[in-house]
């Protein structure tokens, strides 16, 4: 009788364990299919670059008159690869950071040093996603010149990009880095 | 919000291992914020500075030097200049420089340049009796010349930065490049003497000829891309392309490149971009609040105090600068203080293609120097050298980089002469 409270409380972590794996397991799967699709989209956005700088380079010397929105669709789409990466880059540790830290701390200083860093990441990212929030939902009036793109229409991928590196963030603060974006698959 | 506040905050993030981007976004948004500016601005002036023409070059020209990379084009150099060299005594040191001289007229990163032919060059030199030591050092250092030869990433961002004309700073780059193959290949000359035991190989006309054939089609790339530019057959951005079109072209004939590998590829070119663009949005926020508190007239003011000698002036530059690249990431800094320098350099009558290919040279010391030294990290697990041995490889070679520095700063012909002959 005496070892059933030890039993039950052991059975109770046990399922907690089981429960926080599959929480891990679950997010761990949202994540890596996220950067996936982030890695497509950065994927498509890059062709789409590439393949209307060709189609500018030989439209001047072709007959015909040419796409007047090829430039301006180029410009657009690298401001929008910028942002659909920013998250697939976050998850994966891979924007420009200055990792002097891991060399002079190390265990519970360093962990709390990304924390924080993690932190302040997420912390920009709302502040700029409500701006471009703002933005989509402002700026209905105005075009782009040659594309005639509703001005709010430009914000939604940075929206969404700097949303997702927000998730990203905040999952790397509340779960162990992990399960909070090890695509290292996508 | 005070500037020298802003100014803490951001290199206390930077130490906090906050990325760059967001370093420097935090404290510029707080000062949005505390000084009432209409909403939107922080992402209009970030997509601002990202949304350029001649900021396509940049994804495109990493496209290049991934797609290049693949196609196993630094084989192809490699035993075309053993093939040329091969007898010469410390070959394989002069091989590596001339390698990463083919090279980097498709790629325009140090770092693809390190981790790409660290990998080949290494191996074969240690094979052949080279110290290994010696082999990482000669890697490392060589692989500057990729961000300063043309087609260079940096040289892309500082034009759009500065607008100057990037064909311009390409050509404007090409002689300093030049040039540091030159102190590299002496470096390599001096080492070589002292080697009693380093192996050479034969000349055999018929490895030429078949090397040679097999690197003619990969050379044609550099003559795409900077004879278009030049020659106003296309802008960067489109030479770009173009050159990213036939590399690839190249690869599958090859069969180096299969259409598998295209999603790795566009994968791996789309991150490195990004990082890179991440940053260059926050520097436009960064320099609309720069500009608005007239920190450039500032310190310009400042620095007119304490001298109003050109040479002096450049002297500091280059020490700055030096600094600034050994503990700060070069795309980083370049994006920083370009719009704060360049009109004081200007107003000390340097020409803002020399300035460009100045900043641009001493950043790219950075990547070998600690704490920050990219290219020792990159080299490292390529060559299972601790980082501080790759270091101290290097460290010899630190010498002819920096004579070629205080070259191109105090004789600006080095750089003006090749734009001013082709009329840019």
């Amino acid at each position: 009788m005496a070892e059933q409270p030890h039993a039950a409380r052991t059975a109770g972590h046990k399922g907690q364990g089981k429960r926080d794996g599959n929480l891990r397991g679950v997010l761990r799967t949202v994540f890596r299919w996220l950067a996936i699709g982030e890695a497509v989209v950065g994927g498509l956005l890059l062709s789409t670059i590439f393949v209307l700088m060709l189609v500018q380079a030989g439209q001047r010397y072709l007959p015909g008159g040419g796409w007047v929105g090829t430039g301006e669709l180029a410009r657009f789409s690298l401001v929008w690869l910028t942002f659909a990466m920013s998250g697939y880059l976050m998850a994966r540790d891979e924007h420009v950071t200055l990792k002097l830290v891991d060399y002079v701390a190390k265990g519970v200083v360093r962990r709390l040093v990304v924390l924080f860093a993690n932190i302040m990441v997420a912390i920009v990212c709302l502040n700029l996603a409500y701006e471009a929030f703002g933005m989509i939902t402002q700026s209905s009036l105005q075009v782009s010149p040659a594309l005639g793109l509703p001005i709010g229409y430009f914000y939604v991928i940075p929206f969404a990009g700097l949303t997702l590196t927000a998730v990203r963030s905040i999952a790397a603060v509340f779960l162990p880095p992990r399960a909070a974006g090890e695509e290292q698959a996508a | 919000m005070n500037m020298l506040l802003l100014a803490a905050a951001i290199i206390a993030l930077l130490a906090l291992r906050v990325p760059v981007a967001f370093a420097l976004l935090g404290p510029c948004l707080t000062y949005v914020t505390f000084n009432g500016q209409s909403f939107g601005l922080s992402m209009r002036e970030m997509t601002g500075a990202i949304d350029s023409f001649p900021m396509l070059a940049v994804p495109l020209f990493i496209l290049v030097g991934v797609i290049a990379s693949h196609a196993g084009i630094a084989d192809r150099l490699f035993d075309f200049a053993l093939s040329l060299i091969g007898r010469v005594k410390g070959s394989l040191g002069y091989v590596n420089i001339g390698v990463s001289v083919g090279f980097s007229w498709m790629s325009g990163s140090a770092l693809a340049d390190a981790a790409g032919l660290g990998r080949v060059e290494v191996p074969a030199m240690v094979r052949k009796g080279y110290s290994k030591r010696f082999s990482v050092g000669i890697t490392a250092a060589s692989s500057l010349i990729a961000p300063v030869m043309p087609p260079s990433i940096p040289a892309v961002i500082y034009a759009s930065i500065a607008a100057v004309s990037t064909g311009a700073l390409f050509a404007a780059s090409v002689l300093p490049a030049l040039l540091m193959a030159g102190g590299l290949a002496v470096a390599v000359f001096f080492w070589a003497r002292r080697q009693t035991d380093l192996e050479t190989q034969p000349f055999d006309w018929g490895r030429l000829r078949v090397a040679t054939v097999r690197v003619l089609a990969p050379l044609l790339t550099p003559v795409i891309i900077l004879g278009g530019i030049l020659g106003g057959v296309f802008t960067p951005t489109e030479a770009a392309a173009v050159g990213a079109a036939y590399v690839l072209l190249l690869g599958l004939l090859y069969r180096t490149v299969r259409l598998r590998d295209l999603a790795r590829i566009l994968r791996d070119t789309a991150a490195t971009t990004a990082s890179i663009t991440l940053i260059l949005g926050a520097s436009g926020l960064l320099g609309w609040i720069l500009a608005r508190e007239q920190v450039p007239q500032a310190v310009a003011d400042l620095m007119l105090g304490v001298t109003d000698n050109q040479v002096v002036f450049l002297l500091m530059v280059n020490v700055l600068l030096l600094f600034l690249g050994a503990v700060l990431e070069g795309t980083s800094v370049l994006v920083i203080t370009v719009p704060i320098l360049l009109p004081i350099a200007v107003e000390f009558g340097v020409d803002p293609l020399h300035f460009g290919v100045i900043a641009i040279v001493n950043l790219m010391i950075g990547l070998l120097t600690p704490p920050i030294g990219a290219v020792l990290y990159v080299l490292s697990p390529v060559t299972n050298l601790p980082v501080h041995e790759v270091f101290r490889g290097t460290a010899p070679f630190l010498i002819p980089l920096l004579a070629v520095q205080l070259l191109i700063t105090f004789v600006p012909s080095v750089v003006m002469f090749l734009p001013g002959a082709l009329g840019l």
